[in-house]
């Protein structure tokens, strides 16, 4: 699927996702206060805060597709001297 | 200013990685000693490339890391003590509005010992530090220990006998070091940060840790986000923000509350609070000094630093701080440490000031157009939220007003390089610049800020106070994109060095993204002044530079500073008399940063 057409996601679709995940991660956010914007953080605001991030950050990246020939991803650093050895040559 | 139709510097590139050094720097007709050339000019840029793809490999993978070794070839750098000011040209000001360079010099000369310039300094901070909360922790006892030592000992360079300011994420052996972090708040290191022990052999004095952003987001706040550091150009409004996350790093400097400050830097946190209080901030190229013993942030990004008076202070600080560390693979095997103080003495050909190097400085589009490019970071803790629409009116008049002096002083200061035989050139952004530099990017930094700090993301997320929201948004990217984002790095840093520096030696640039993602130097110094809220900010350029061009930078503003004088104005002293009511009181009523701030501003 072309990145763009990503779907927007639902607040209880990514809620689940990121409830998910912190569980997974063994991180619990229970001992912050459920609603309370006087206080250091709350859940409402972090939870809020995940949703923007995650509306606004994975899909971007994704949306952005170098050529993988040309532009090795970095876990194979060597064929970058290779890449980048003349002017231009290089492709976004 | 001209279209670029040549290389910059002329033809003068040198022959990368080859040449003799002489075996003694050649001087200048008044005895100014010379350079043979910048680092910048020897290096072969695509080793730094291929290097940073190794190191973010090595950190995506957590493989073992052997650097390419960068120094190959290179020269063997030359170097001479500093050339310190006569002590005889500087005794018309008291030592707290002294350069450290300038202490230095009466220093050497025995007419100021380190025990009377720590005294003078200690005074200033027991008779200011209420107000402005630059420290976290002040050292008097063992700075007035080690000043007496320093008095009786010979002299050992410029930094003997200097009384700094360490921002308090670096380690000191035996004294709290906190990052302003729940996490650390009883953390007293048994060893030395690399940076800080570097500048103590050099015969520096500790006075005191200060204060910053929680884990180096945002400005200075207690853990929780109330305000702690105010902006000594206006210490009376606690909305002024100084600047984060160094920003009692820069209050102790700009105030005269210290010689000199560390800080480090990731997303502006050294240039960004030096632009705000009138300072000359250094973020070196990634590498350049080791950062054992500093409290992470993100590994890929984190770079030490000075905030320092002018840039022969900042040079000077750097000298003692750069070089390699075996505890710090990213120092290894990179080009020699240059000699930075020569770089950044001035040099004249009678009585003009000239350039040390032919240079060529590119201005990237809507730098000279108002409201471009003019900070965009916000004011943490002054949030427009809930405001009525007079006073938002009042503060778009007043951006309008600032930006329109943003202008007229870069406009000046690039007139004033070109006086100085500077060469200006317009510049496109490189291909896909929006993209790469948007803030998408820029996140990708999160999962490393997160990996270190999973142990206290597990026991506790209220240790992480207001800071919280990036750590848990760093444990949500998943690895593909993360991938994907290194790999964008790297694209964004070969298009800067294609793009950029084959039409220039220097780039303005008015954020610290993208420099601080793909690792190369940075320096903010003021140009100016602008009065949109009623009394004088001060208004900062800011230039990088290729990888390792940190001599091209010290050199550059060095000039500049020498036939200007933004950089000897100093905060106005505030008037502390018993029946002032404008000063702010102590937090909690200097106001808060929300987690909303600081995941949006950064660090």
């Amino acid at each position: 699927m072309d990145a763009s057409r990503i779907p927007e996601l639902t607040d209880d679709e990514l809620d689940a996702y990121i409830h998910g995940r912190l569980k997974m991660a063994g991180v619990d956010l229970s001992v912050l206060p459920e609603d309370d914007s006087s206080a250091p953080a709350d859940r409402k605001g972090i939870l809020a805060g995940a949703r923007r991030f995650l509306r606004s950050t994975p899909a971007a990246i994704l949306a952005f597709e170098p050529d993988v020939q040309r532009v090795p991803p970095t876990l194979y650093p060597a064929a970058r001297s290779v890449a980048v050895r003349k002017e231009g040559n290089h492709a976004g | 200013m001209r279209g670029s139709g040549r290389p910059p510097g002329g033809n003068r590139r040198v022959a990368k990685g080859r040449g003799t050094a002489p075996a003694r720097p050649p001087e200048t007709s008044d005895g100014t000693p010379t350079v043979p050339a910048p680092q910048d000019l020897q290096l072969d840029r695509r080793f730094f490339l291929q290097r940073m793809g190794l190191l973010t490999a090595a950190v995506a993978t957590g493989s073992a890391f052997v650097p390419p070794d960068l120094a190959a070839g290179l020269p063997p750098p030359v170097r001479r003590p500093p050339r310190l000011p006569d002590p005889r040209s500087v005794q018309a000001v008291q030592p707290w509005q002294m350069t450290l360079a300038e202490l230095a010099g009466l220093v050497k000369a025995r007419q100021l010992s380190p025990t009377e310039l720590v005294d003078v300094y200690l005074d200033r901070i027991d008779r200011y530090e209420g107000l402005l909360m630059a420290f976290n922790t002040v050292t008097a006892d063992a700075a007035r220990a080690a000043a007496r030592t320093a008095t009786d000992a010979p002299w050992e360079g410029p930094l003997h006998g200097m009384p700094l300011a360490l921002k308090d994420n670096y380690y000191t052996q035996g004294v709290l070091t906190t990052a302003n972090s729940y996490i650390y708040e009883k953390f007293v290191p048994d060893f030395d940060a690399t940076c800080w022990a570097h500048l103590r052999d050099g015969g520096a004095i500790l006075l005191g840790k200060t204060q910053m952003g929680p884990l180096a987001t945002t400005r200075a706040t207690t853990p929780d986000g109330h305000n702690t550091t105010v902006n000594p150009w206006a210490a009376h409004d606690p909305s002024v923000s100084p600047g984060g996350s160094s920003s009692g790093s820069a209050c102790a400097v700009a105030m005269g509350l210290a010689a000199c400050s560390t800080g480090t830097q990731t997303g502006g946190s050294i240039t960004d609070p030096s632009s705000r209080q009138g300072l000359t901030g250094l973020k070196p190229t990634m590498g350049r000094c080791s950062l054992h013993g500093i409290v992470p942030l993100t590994y890929t990004r984190d770079h030490p630093g000075t905030l320092a008076r002018d840039a022969r202070d900042a040079a000077i600080m750097l000298q003692a701080m750069a070089g390699p560390d075996p505890s710090d693979p990213r120092t290894l095997g990179l080009p020699p440490v240059p000699d930075f103080t020569t770089a950044a003495e001035p040099v004249r050909t009678g009585s003009a000031v000239k350039l040390r190097w032919p240079t060529t400085i590119g201005v990237l589009p809507g730098y000279l157009e108002a409201g471009r490019g003019s900070g965009g970071r916000g004011e943490y803790g002054r949030s427009s939220r809930g405001l009525g629409q007079r006073e938002r009116a009042r503060r778009r008049q007043e951006a309008q007003v600032r930006a329109g002096s943003e202008v007229a002083a870069r406009k000046a200061m690039l007139s004033t390089f070109e006086s100085l035989g500077a060469r200006v050139v317009e510049i496109p952004f490189p291909d896909d610049w929006e993209t790469l530099t948007a803030s998408a990017f820029n996140n990708v930094r999160l999962p490393e800020r997160t990996e270190p700090f999973m142990d206290a993301l597990r026991k506790d997320v209220r240790l992480f106070g207001v800071s919280l929201s990036p750590w848990i948004n760093g444990l949500l990217l998943p690895a593909p994109e993360y991938l994907r984002g290194q790999r964008a790095k790297l694209l964004l840093l070969s298009r800067v060095l294609d793009g950029i520096f084959s039409q220039c030696d220097v780039v303005v640039q008015t954020e610290p993204y993208p420099f601080d993602m793909i690792g190369l130097p940075l320096i903010a110094f003021p140009i100016g002044s602008e009065a949109s809220r009623g009394f004088d900010l001060p208004l900062a350029g800011m230039f990088g530079a290729l990888p390792f061009g940190e001599e091209r930078l010290l050199a550059a503003v060095a000039a500049y500073q020498a036939v200007t004088d933004w950089h000897h104005r100093r905060p106005p002293e505030p008037d502390l008399s018993a029946g002032n009511r404008t000063l702010p009181s102590p937090p909690p009523a200097r106001g808060r940063v929300d987690i909303h701030h600081v995941m949006e501003h950064g660090e």
